[in-house]
């Protein structure tokens, strides 16, 4: 064997594992070869690195269940929060032009002009007018006046315009 | 009542858990955590050492697979799948975490530096302490950080563990051939790193190797 292959063959496989024909050819080429005897002593080094780290064995502790379910629940929590916020996101838009709606239609029924009675024009709103005293039993202002009296009052100004 | 569910998740089949945790059963998705937890802490302790590190990624390990519960569709092992969560989830944090830094024969302790002396001087007195001990796997670490995390995980499952090149292909997600050629130039770039590493305890006058 040829430096470059027994380089090669120790990449692949350490001697110890590989075939007897194949580990005596590689022994024998290491024997007469510093170099490649100083490749196989790598390898091995190598080789016992990998399995000293690979020692190592961590075991779930008893708590670790309890955890995973806890960190489950958490995240749908938190999934469940996210989802409002997106709802609440896209729902922002609709709820501040309702909020306006309402806040514009305030304004108007507290500073628009008040409307007027187009059937009894000003005359409607008088206070002192016939229908109003008539109908107006309660009113503080004729209070002393009775239903008969102001009958008889109206009928004597009709009187006087010559009403019959 | 709740001892005979818990009794008949017990003796559940994988594939039967996975649908009943897929839809919100959360003693199924216990019973789950129960029979994998130790493999995927076995799969986190390949790319960390630390308890704490390892819980963490586990936890998060089976954060994801509940998500993605729905993906599976019973076509290969339930263990399978779970161990390339796994895998991916261990690959991705390291990413994450930093770029695999270059080694330097320098950076060894007095104890890493006994250790080596004492293996290149081919005594085997405290093999047993030195190999399973803290200085062997701080040292591992060391020289296994200069090779991507890919490789590494590589290199641990067959060589530290002997696992058969099929399970770690089933693990991976990666083919045969991937795995034999990624393992080799594994071995060749970490033989390599070692090597540098001996030469320079012999000629120490040479200084910071790479």
């Amino acid at each position: 064997m040829r430096c470059r292959q027994v380089r090669k063959a120790i990449d692949e496989q350490l001697p110890d594992a590989a075939e007897a024909g194949r580990r005596l050819a590689i022994l024998a080429h290491c024997e007469a070869c510093a170099e490649c005897r100083g490749v196989l002593e790598a390898a091995e080094m190598t080789a016992r690195l990998i399995q000293a780290r690979s020692f190592q064995e961590i075991e779930p502790s008893p708590f670790f269940r309890t955890r995973v379910l806890a960190a489950i629940r958490e995240r749908g929590a938190v999934v469940v929060r996210r989802q409002t916020e997106r709802l609440w996101s896209s729902a922002r838009v609709i709820v501040a032009s309702m909020f306006v709606v309402v806040v514009v239609l305030l304004a108007m029924n507290l500073f628009a002009p008040k409307p007027v009675d187009r059937i009894g024009g000003e005359d409607a709103v008088r206070r002192d007018s016939v229908e109003r005293i008539v109908m107006d039993d309660n009113s503080t202002a004729d209070e002393s006046l009775t239903s008969g009296q102001v009958l008889d009052t109206v009928f004597a100004q009709g009187d006087s315009y010559g009403i019959d | 009542m709740g001892s005979k569910l818990a009794v008949e998740v017990e003796h559940a089949s994988d594939i039967d858990l996975a649908r009943q945790a897929g839809s919100g059963d959360e003693l199924a998705f216990e019973e789950i955590v129960r029979r994998y937890g130790p493999r995927v802490f076995r799969i986190a302790g390949r790319f960390f050492r630390q308890r704490s590190a390892v819980e963490e990624i586990s936890q998060e390990v089976f954060l994801r697979a509940y998500t993605q519960l729905g993906t599976y569709e019973g076509r290969g092992s339930f263990e399978g799948w779970i161990s390339r969560i796994a895998t991916n989830t261990c690959l991705n944090e390291i990413r994450k975490a930093k770029r695999h830094p270059e080694f330097y024969a320098a950076d060894l302790t007095d104890d890493e530096e006994n250790w080596l002396e004492t293996r290149l001087a081919g005594s085997s007195l405290s093999d047993d302490y030195f190999e399973r001990g803290i200085i062997a796997a701080d040292l591992a670490d060391k020289v296994l950080g200069s090779i991507s995390p890919e490789d590494r995980v590589i290199l641990i499952m067959l060589d530290g563990e002997d696992l058969p090149v099929k399970e770690v292909c089933e693990i991976t997600g990666w083919s045969q051939s991937k795995v034999k050629i990624r393992a080799m130039r594994a071995r060749r770039k970490l033989r390599k790193t070692v090597e540098r590493m001996i030469n320079s305890r012999r000629t120490p006058a040479k200084g910071r190797l790479r």
